[in-house]
């Protein structure tokens, strides 16, 4: 996602300090004041280092991929969609290869706006047996 | 004569699922699937009702695939899905099968276009139905013969199960929000096709 937005200019368009979930660091954005930190030891770490960096702030997660990975290993509290109404018939599902088993969700939000409905929803965690 | 709209209705997990994995006649939701119908029956908000019997007396007659017939007639019975409404059910089939319910609401028509010239002619100044299964749906949107979408999006993810927005092609079909009611159970969602 950092490559498909262009590293968003040099600046990611909420002005926050952003993770990346990477294989391969590229070294030209590796320098004093740049917002981007990359984590090459996978997304459960890139989640503790974003945390930190949070403090009591919430962590957001983009791309379809990196977002499947979290859900499947448990870590998302929160999914918001924004829900554009059209139909694009191919391209990058959100949904997909999650491997999961039914996930139960507690819809948090709904905001109607021109073109976009704005839906949240709660993840609910399963009890942990004992 | 006012024209009545073709709309295609169904409940959906949020994961884009209309029904569970190992879909099966004794299990024609699959495996859990009838979370996805839960907002339906014995909700505790008026509002899911309201829904429902809205779209009980705005239609006229219901256009169904042969596996969903198949699979829900055990269930239907002679009455079909909007039970004692005993609204007309057009059956999109290659073939009518050897037994059918006596005095059943079924008429069994080949081809979407056939089953929905039969279905508009049955509904007179009313909305029909699409209600699926899914490959039905892709037929119809694909044909340009649907004006809603209506979505009951369930908060749940299912992983896995009958995708409902499949083999549509890649060309972009352009929709309008018309209407949204939340409840706690679905998120009831109207969307025309624009044309």
């Amino acid at each position: 996602m950092f490559d498909v937005a262009g590293a968003w200019g040099g600046k990611h368009p909420m002005d926050v300090p952003v993770i990346v979930v990477t294989h391969t660091i590229p070294q030209e954005w590796v320098k004093a004041g740049s917002p981007f930190t990359f984590v090459t030891d996978g997304v459960a770490s890139a989640v503790e280092r974003a945390k930190k960096v949070a403090g009591d702030k919430n962590v957001g997660v983009g791309g379809a991929d990196i977002t499947r990975q979290r859900l499947k290993a448990g870590l998302l509290d929160e999914i918001q969609i924004d829900l554009v109404p059209v139909l694009l018939g191919s391209g990058v599902r959100l949904f997909e290869h999650l491997g999961i088993e039914p996930v139960e969700l507690e819809r948090t939000k709904v905001i109607e706006a021109p073109g976009v409905t704005h839906l949240g929803f709660r993840v609910v965690k399963k009890e942990k047996p004992g | 004569m006012k024209m009545g709209k073709v709309i295609f209705d169904i409940s959906m997990s949020l994961d884009g699922f209309v029904t569970a994995s190992n879909q099966r006649p004794e299990e024609p939701m699959g495996d859990g699937g009838q979370r996805l119908h839960e907002w339906a029956f014995g909700g505790a908000d008026d509002r899911d009702r309201e829904v429902l019997a809205k779209g009980g007396s705005t239609t006229g007659a219901v256009i169904a695939g042969r596996r969903t017939y198949d699979d829900s007639v055990p269930w239907w019975g002679t009455d079909g899905p909007t039970g004692t409404a005993r609204l007309p059910v057009f059956v999109v089939s290659h073939s009518v099968p050897e037994k059918t319910p006596e005095g059943g609401v079924y008429t069994f028509v080949d081809g979407i276009e056939a089953a929905l010239a039969r279905a508009k002619a049955a509904a007179g100044d009313k909305d029909v139905t699409v209600m699926g299964g899914a490959d039905i749906a892709q037929q119809f949107i694909r044909a340009g013969l649907v004006d809603e979408i209506s979505i009951h999006l369930v908060p749940v993810l299912f992983g896995s199960g009958t995708r409902l927005f499949e083999r549509l092609g890649s060309e972009h079909i352009q929709l309008e929000t018309i209407e949204v009611i939340e409840t706690a159970a679905a998120t009831h969602l109207r969307f025309r096709i624009v044309k």
